[in-house]
């Protein structure tokens, strides 16, 4: 019971993204997805809340934080102007046959979310992390009802790894103090909630550019890939799962048709925020992401200087606001590193791949990577857009790589437990990748 | 197009399957067992940790200072890690650190948690047993080292 209470809880934050995504500009959207951006807009906003309600020496509580993320996202949508002609707004004519197609699709992502869901009910996809360090931090946080500096400091803490980004332990403690206690199981079954809420907000944000059918089809694919890697790298209950929701989203909504419009790149901005603040990897994705969008869409992006701070700016904000606290408590400067920068180990290139294969190839046969990498292939020749989610993924394997390559002690490992989670968006990206086909494009696509 | 979109369905179903084939490969019975920690088909070896934590949980008392001892470093280092989400309202004290000697912490801890030790880990005059549960004992010390 308590379980449900901790997950329905977290439904809360969603209501703080409503007042940004009620804004008609999105109208154009099914009701699914924006509701689903809500919910992801507002756990990104209620994060930074509780970030900055700490900074400023305020106690959370759980009403207070829902309303400042509301807040925030009303202050948002003020930068939105009213009258904006929203790209999606146009009506698609359905295609014949599109409503079996699309439901068969959703059948697909419902199997995958069944498969999902089923294993983390049997305990066969919790990442140990939840409980080494996730967990405990954000129980310890909701008890504290801020960020607890001493126990963040503590030398024989060091294992709860205090820089990391707040996103994942702020939504853990808000769902704890909301239910009075923490809940293990709750943690666990956010993977199948997030990903239910990926498959219904998913097809919506992709179909401006594919129409219903196809990207009905496509998000299967990517919901498929998730699940069968979650299953498989056991990611339930860690940072993953939000990881994978906003990088997604945002991605799926920079390659759409409406990424020209400004409301569409504030979203995706604000998705990348979450993304930078759930997880180290995620700053490396954003960057990337935002500086492909650039190259892969020219002309969406135009102006340059607005559309820049409106994908960067939230980021910006949300980890500023981070290491501000980190810093003025004197707990950590930045992120840590393992040796000294450019002090690579190149002698370990070899064993690194080799351990990397091994690790991809324990994750389902590497199924998760091939089948999209092999629906890219058949996609080939892909349209211009294809620099963005190709072209983050190509770094963030360099990053990686680099990461593993750094470290003076043999990482086999380290590899061995951490990779086949951490090259979880390489395999999102190449699945949403495959929608860039240029062979047969449904609708004539602007760069 | 549409011969993308029966790729993507393929692969879609190729993936969605998958975890079901898995669960499908192994006997039922097992597979239906309801699970007892949140990691019971992950990892046993932290399963039966985890356990031992749980298990020992309602003979700590609140905020109580506690260590846990382990033959092998790692196995230690992982019950210390866990010993802060199950026993949330006690005071973790390691013994060893990441394999690095800590005695002078691990012995002010006034309960000890024995994970998989043939006998108690210090002399019977210092060390009072408490319980024993699933993978280890409990013991209160009972005087200041």
């Amino acid at each position: 019971m308590t379980g449900l209470l901790w997950l329905a809880s977290l439904l809360l934050v969603g209501l703080s993204g409503l007042p940004l995504l009620l804004h008609r500009a999105f109208a154009g959207y099914p009701l699914s997805t924006r509701l689903v951006l809500a919910g992801a807009s507002g756990a990104a906003l209620v994060s930074f809340a509780m970030t900055a309600a700490v900074l400023l020496g305020i106690p959370w509580n759980v009403p207070g934080l829902v309303a400042a993320g509301a807040v925030l996202a009303a202050g948002l949508r003020l930068f939105l102007k009213p009258a904006l002609v929203f790209a999606a707004d146009a009506p698609r004519p359905p295609e014949p046959g599109e409503s079996p197609r699309v439901l068969a699709a959703a059948a697909l992502s419902l199997i995958a979310v069944g498969a999902a869901l089923g294993a983390t009910f049997a305990g066969a996809a919790t990442s140990p992390d939840l409980l080494f360090f996730w967990g405990p931090k954000a129980q310890q946080f909701a008890l504290a009802r801020t960020f607890d500096a001493a126990f963040m400091r503590d030398e024989f803490h060091q294992h709860m790894h205090a820089y990391y980004p707040p996103l994942v332990t702020n939504l853990g403690a808000f769902a704890s103090m909301a239910a009075g206690r923490m809940s293990w199981t709750g943690a666990t079954l956010t993977f199948p909630l997030l990903l239910v809420f990926l498959a219904a907000g998913l097809p919506g944000a992709l179909a401006d550019r594919l129409g219903r059918a196809h990207a009905a089809a496509i998000a299967a694919l990517t919901i498929a890939v998730i699940s069968c890697l979650g299953v498989e790298a056991d990611i339930a209950g860690n940072g993953e799962m939000p990881l994978l929701l906003f990088e997604t989203l945002a991605i799926a909504l920079l390659i759409s048709d409406a990424a020209a419009e400004p409301p569409t790149q504030l979203i995706a901005g604000i998705l990348l925020a979450g993304a930078a603040a759930t997880k180290v990897e995620g700053l490396p994705f954003t960057i990337s992401a935002a500086a492909l969008f650039f190259l892969a869409r020219p002309r969406a992006s135009r102006p340059f200087w607005p559309a820049a701070g409106r994908l960067i700016l939230p980021a910006a904000v949300m980890l500023s606001a981070w290491f501000a606290f980190g810093a003025s408590r004197r707990i950590f400067f930045g992120y840590s590193g393992y040796g000294t920068l450019f002090d690579l180990h190149l002698d370990h290139a070899r064993v690194v791949l080799a351990a990397v294969g091994r690790s991809l190839s324990a994750a389902g046969h590497a199924l998760p990577w091939l089948v999209p990498l092999g629906c890219v292939l058949a996609a080939l020749p892909l349209t211009r857009r294809w620099i963005l989610p190709v072209g983050t993924a190509a770094i963030l394997t360099a990053f990686f790589l680099f990461t593993y390559i750094h470290r003076p002690e043999d990482p086999s490992l380290w590899i061995s437990w951490s990779a086949a989670r951490i090259f979880s968006p390489v395999a999102m990206l190449l699945a949403l990748a495959a929608s860039l086909g240029s062979r047969g494009e449904p609708r004539p696509a602007s760069p | 197009m549409t011969r993308l979109r029966a790729v993507w369905f393929a692969g879609a179903a190729a993936l969605a399957l998958f975890p079901l084939w898995r669960f499908f490969s192994r006997p039922l019975a097992e597979q239906l067992r309801l699970p007892i920690t949140p990691v019971d088909r992950v990892d046993g070896a932290r399963a039966r940790q985890w356990r031992f934590l749980a298990e020992s949980r309602p003979h700590v008392p609140p905020r109580a200072s506690f260590t846990v001892l382990a033959a092998d470093s790692d196995v230690e280092m992982a019950l210390y890690m866990m010993s802060f989400g199950v026993l949330q309202d006690g005071v973790p004290l390691p013994t060893r650190y990441y394999g690095n000697p800590t005695p002078e912490f691990g012995r002010e801890a006034k309960y000890v948690l024995a994970f998989d030790l043939p006998e108690a880990p210090e002399p019977e005059d210092r060390l009072r047993l408490i319980a024993r549960v699933p993978g280890g004992a409990v013991y209160e010390r009972t005087r200041a080292q």
